[in-house]
């Protein structure tokens, strides 16, 4: 093994939300002398004012630190942040592949959370070394015994190595970076094989094009050297190279083991996807890193300016932001209802939230999201199929022959005491169960695997699977095909005018309910008009649901006099400028919110 | 005659406000103060002494209404009273025949003193009345009752007064419908000139100040009827007084025909006006443009401020071209005789054509009717006023 080699570590965190993962890394950096207690920003990993807020880590981050052990070596150590949500399950799926060991924060107070079993199974997938630490022993009803208990119980994970500590006070961190000295290997890999090279993010950088994050698996990269990517067997120079360190720091080479950033004039941020494979242009190795997936859009949703003179505001933001975030796409689209404005495709509902809030707070855009909607398959009388992911799209129902909707393979990890909870979630969401599993020896965790539509998955499926087994169950997925539905589309109208931005595709049997509730909570999110407005379901031409929203009776000042008239016109303003947040869709002033309505529905 | 709501209105007129009451009336957002001794001669120096500052910065201008109002003016001296009128007919012309008004309270009318005003130039007297009936004048804190009001028109009758106009308020705590239209009759059964029926409004946003009752209904002490049936007096009101030959030409506002306030008319028509007085408001086009000028509220400081010679100030706005049309626009729909849309947008450089449609919109569902680019409201359209101005502004 190359001597370069044996003083790296490479290693990540896995955490249940609230146990800690932020603050730990905070402590490492200081305690390594990375950052010093005033420059950490409490939270250094999360560096995104949205990532902060939501508490979520979107971006994969590394750090680098050094490390003066016991022994009297010093180690490098690589601590790789991944991203915490389902939504972006294969971004953490390469994090973890560019590691040889992981953290394992379990909060003494709480024991072992379920979310956090998905993530270590895909750890142990990827033959890392897991060190559980047991984090918040300074809080007194810490049970540390309990935790490692559980943890051999629950995981499977032997405990004696298991470190407890306090993030918060910083108690036994030192210990910590010994033991993850000890425990985790040295990468392998020989700097003198070909170049093959793991991208595990990328992100585009105004000045300097695209920016990836990678991880040298065999071999050296330097600079000038020519590269190749494996997916699209594009070639380019390397133009810079860099660790973080904790702030970006040039290195002239990085050699087998090592992680940095890696800059080579790649314009394009789908040219540098994460999972793929760089290689030597002259001296390519014989495969790729094996795992790369395509990330593909599965949800898509309209999105429009409030104000139709932003659309052209809008299409630049969603340009910059397509820079940034090569999993988002766009695509012009027009309503009849909503006028000009994108088509716009994401991982999963978060991404879309993300997306939305950053239009939002960065471009200062004020936009209506219309509701998510999975692609269909639709099978016309004597032609070919076509996909359509907006509602409003879908042809005629006599020239349909069927339609096919998308189905994930879902793994739910759940305790036993909330199996019953997941089981009629699973059921009530037309899921097809496949397998019941039960894990380990002490027959409390379960492994439940159920065939479901996509779209009965994507919209809140996730926060009522959290919800009803009071946060316990986890979820991952991976696609299963399509699958013929009994799929009929539900159009809203408004004072008897259907709005196209509205209408959602929607199983049969569900669509009497499912049109009585979007038409109640339209009426909740719909103000008093000046007129009556009645809100309808229909399928077709058949009215199923309504529901009327009551005319304004009064709203008028009755004493209107020289001293009046510039307070009722600031008044008028006022109003005026909270009208602005409205879309008029016929004669109807309609809140950005009730296009989303059809979102909080379910019940 | 304003073209744009084709209604007779001052082009510019004078508002004196005149602050001190014998008591505060609970529901009452105009500057005032409880006084027992009224400082008559200081009040009257202190707005000639206003007039003079304000006129000197106006240039010449003609007088075409003159509006006393308060707070109580009609417990002001006659004589005080005529000073100030002179002296405005001195700073300015007062046009032969200008409207000039005075505010009676029904709770101090005396034969002698309404001939002293009528001698001193008022020729219209505006009483508050508000009702005739003991229990709403109670849940208004009014110190008058039905009978006081009644003697107090006929002793404006007989003094000469030929111009009456009385003020109503409906929608109010315990009121019924037929209290209203018991009111309503009684009104329209002494044949004044002029009528206002004003539903009774406390929302805090709609208020120069917070009144006590606004408070008191926050609280819970107090409750009114439902904007329903708030909305049935009103059409009952409106029926009584169209009974009686007086028709709707404003929102709260009725009259014989050709009898409408001139000088109200000017608010809701873009006209300037001259604010004297405590907490009076004024908008008159000076030298940089149009410009909104609001009094000191407190009537002390206000007779310190032109004790020293000083403008008794409180805020000035200027008014721009936007701030106009939109007054011009709202103010105008308050009227029955409607606003053209189509010229205001031309004379303020907006566009028409998403008003006019809107305009449609509203004739088509009933809240409007459009003649040419002429858009009135209807009674359905009254009630919402507020909605349908801040769709068109």
């Amino acid at each position: 093994m190359p001597s370069e080699n044996a003083h790296l570590r490479n290693f990540c965190i896995i955490a249940h939300i609230d146990h800690g993962k932020s603050t730990l890394a905070d402590r490492l950096l200081e305690k390594t002398g990375t950052v010093t207690k005033r420059e950490a920003q409490a939270q250094f990993l999360d560096n995104m004012e949205l990532e902060r807020e939501r508490g979520i880590t979107i971006k994969a981050q590394s750090v680098r630190m050094k490390y003066q052990a016991k022994d009297g070596q010093q180690y490098v150590l690589n601590l790789i942040d991944t991203p915490g949500h389902v939504d972006f399950a294969y971004e953490v799926s390469r994090s973890l592949a560019a590691c040889e060991g992981a953290l394992l924060v379990v909060d003494a107070t709480q024991g072992v959370e379920a979310q956090t079993l998905a993530n270590v199974y895909m750890a142990l997938e990827h033959d890392l070394e897991i060190i559980p630490v047991i984090n918040k022993i300074d809080l007194p009803s810490a049970d540390v015994d309990r935790t490692k208990e559980e943890i051999e119980d629950v995981i499977g994970l032997d405990a004696s190595v298991a470190v407890p500590v306090s993030a918060k006070e910083g108690v036994n961190i030192d210990v910590l970076l010994e033991q993850i000295v000890k425990t985790v290997p040295p990468p392998k890999g020989s700097q003198d094989a070909p170049l093959k090279v793991l991208v595990f993010d990328s992100w585009y950088d105004n000045y300097r094009g695209v920016v990836m994050l990678v991880r040298v698996l065999e071999g050296q990269v330097a600079l000038k050297q020519q590269i190749r990517l494996w997916s699209n067997q594009k070639q380019f120079e390397v133009q810079e190279l860099g660790v973080i360190a904790p702030f970006a720091t040039p290195v002239p080479k990085l050699i087998a083991g090592e992680v940095g950033l890696l800059v080579a004039n790649v314009k394009e941020l789908a040219d540098a996807k994460v999972g793929d494979t760089i290689t030597d242009a002259v001296r390519p190795c014989e495969t790729p890193f094996p795992g790369f997936k395509e990330v593909k859009p599965m949800v898509f949703s309209g999105v429009f300016p409030v104000d139709s003179s932003d659309y052209d505001n809008l299409r630049d933001a969603l340009t910059k932001l397509r820079l940034n975030d090569s999993a988002f796409t766009w695509e012009p689209e027009s309503s009849t209802a909503l006028g000009f404005g994108f088509r716009c495709g994401y991982l999963g509902l978060l991404h879309m939230e993300i997306v939305q809030e950053r239009l939002e707070r960065e471009y200062g855009l004020n936009l209506i999201t219309t509701a998510p909607s999975v692609v269909y398959k639709v099978f016309p009388h004597g032609g070919e199929p076509t996909l359509i992911d907006n509602p409003a799209k879908l042809p005629p129902v006599q020239n349909i022959e069927h339609l096919e909707e998308p189905y994930l393979t879902c793994h739910i990890h759940v305790p036993n005491d909330h199996l019953g909870a997941i089981l009629k979630l699973c059921q009530e969401r037309r899921g097809i169960q496949k397998a019941i599993d039960y894990i380990g020896t002490s027959g409390t965790r379960v492994r439940v695997t159920y065939e479901m539509p996509l779209a009965e998955v994507v919209f809140d499926f996730f926060d009522k699977m959290k919800s009803v087994s009071r946060g316990y169950a986890s979820l991952d997925y991976e696609i299963a095909g399509y699958r013929t539905s009994e799929l009929v589309k539900l159009d809203i109208l408004i004072n008897a005018e259907p709005v196209d931005a509205l209408s959602i595709i929607v199983h049969r049997e569900r669509a009497y309910h499912r049109g009585r509730e979007v038409c109640e909570k339209l009426k909740e999110v719909i103000p008093k008009q000046m007129f009556e407005v009645a809100i309808q379901a229909a399928i077709g031409s058949r009215v199923i649901a309504r529901e009327t929203v009551s005319a304004m009776r009064k709203n008028v000042l009755a004493k209107c006099y020289g001293g009046d008239i510039s307070r009722k016109r600031k008044l008028l303003e006022k109003q005026k400028e909270g009208k602005r947040r409205m879309k008029q869709v016929g004669t109807v002033d309609i809140p950005q919110e009730a296009f989303l309505a059809v979102l909080k529905t379910e019940g | 005659m304003d073209p744009l709501t084709r209604l007779e209105a001052a082009r510019f007129g004078v508002y004196v406000h005149f602050p001190y009451c014998l008591s505060k009336c609970p529901y009452c957002d105009f500057a005032s103060t409880v006084a027992r001794v009224v400082p008559h001669e200081p009040y009257a120096d202190a707005v000639v002494q206003e007039l003079t500052l304000r006129a000197e910065h106006l240039g010449p201008r003609t007088v075409d209404s003159v509006f006393f109002g308060g707070g109580t003016p009609s417990l002001w001296e006659p004589t005080c009273v005529a000073r100030v009128l002179e002296a405005i007919a001195q700073r300015f012309t007062l046009r032969h025949g200008a409207e000039i008004t005075l505010e009676a309270n029904p709770g101090a009318a005396d034969a002698e003193r309404f001939a002293a005003y009528r001698a001193a130039g008022i020729n219209r007297l505006s009483m508050g009345v508000q009702s005739f009936r003991t229990q709403t004048l109670a849940a208004l804190g009014r110190g008058h009752d039905g009978a006081m009001a009644l003697r107090a028109y006929e002793t404006a009758r007989r003094a000469g007064f030929d111009s009456v106009s009385l003020d109503f308020i409906y929608g109010v705590q315990h009121q019924q419908l037929a209290d209203v239209v018991a009111d309503a009759e009684a009104a329209a059964a002494l044949g004044p000139e002029h009528l206002s029926a004003y539903a009774l409004t406390l929302d805090a946003q709609s208020l120069a100040e917070e009144v006590p009752l606004a408070k008191q209904l926050a609280r819970g002490e107090v409750t009114l009827p439902p904007d329903e049936l708030v909305v049935a007096m009103q059409r009952a009101v409106r029926d009584a007084f169209a009974r009686a030959g007086l028709g709707r030409y404003e929102v709260s506002n009725y009259a014989k025909p050709g009898r409408h306030s001139r000088h109200n008319a000017l608010y809701w028509t873009g006209g300037e006006y001259l604010g004297l007085g405590a907490g009076a408001t004024g908008a008159v086009i000076g030298p940089t443009g149009w410009v909104r000028t609001t009094n000191l509220r407190s009537a002390e400081k206000y007779l310190r401020a032109l004790a020293d010679a000083t403008l008794p100030t409180a805020a000035d706005e200027a008014l721009d071209d936007g701030a106009r049309f939109r007054e011009r626009l709202a103010m105008g729909l308050r009227l029955t005789s409607g606003v053209d849309v189509g010229e205001v947008c031309r004379a303020f450089g907006q566009d028409p054509a998403p008003r006019l449609a809107f305009a449609r919109m509203l004739a088509a569902q009933g809240l409007g009717t459009l003649e040419g680019e002429r858009l009135s409201l209807t009674d359905a359209g009254f009630d919402v006023h507020s909605a349908i101005a801040v769709k068109l502004l």
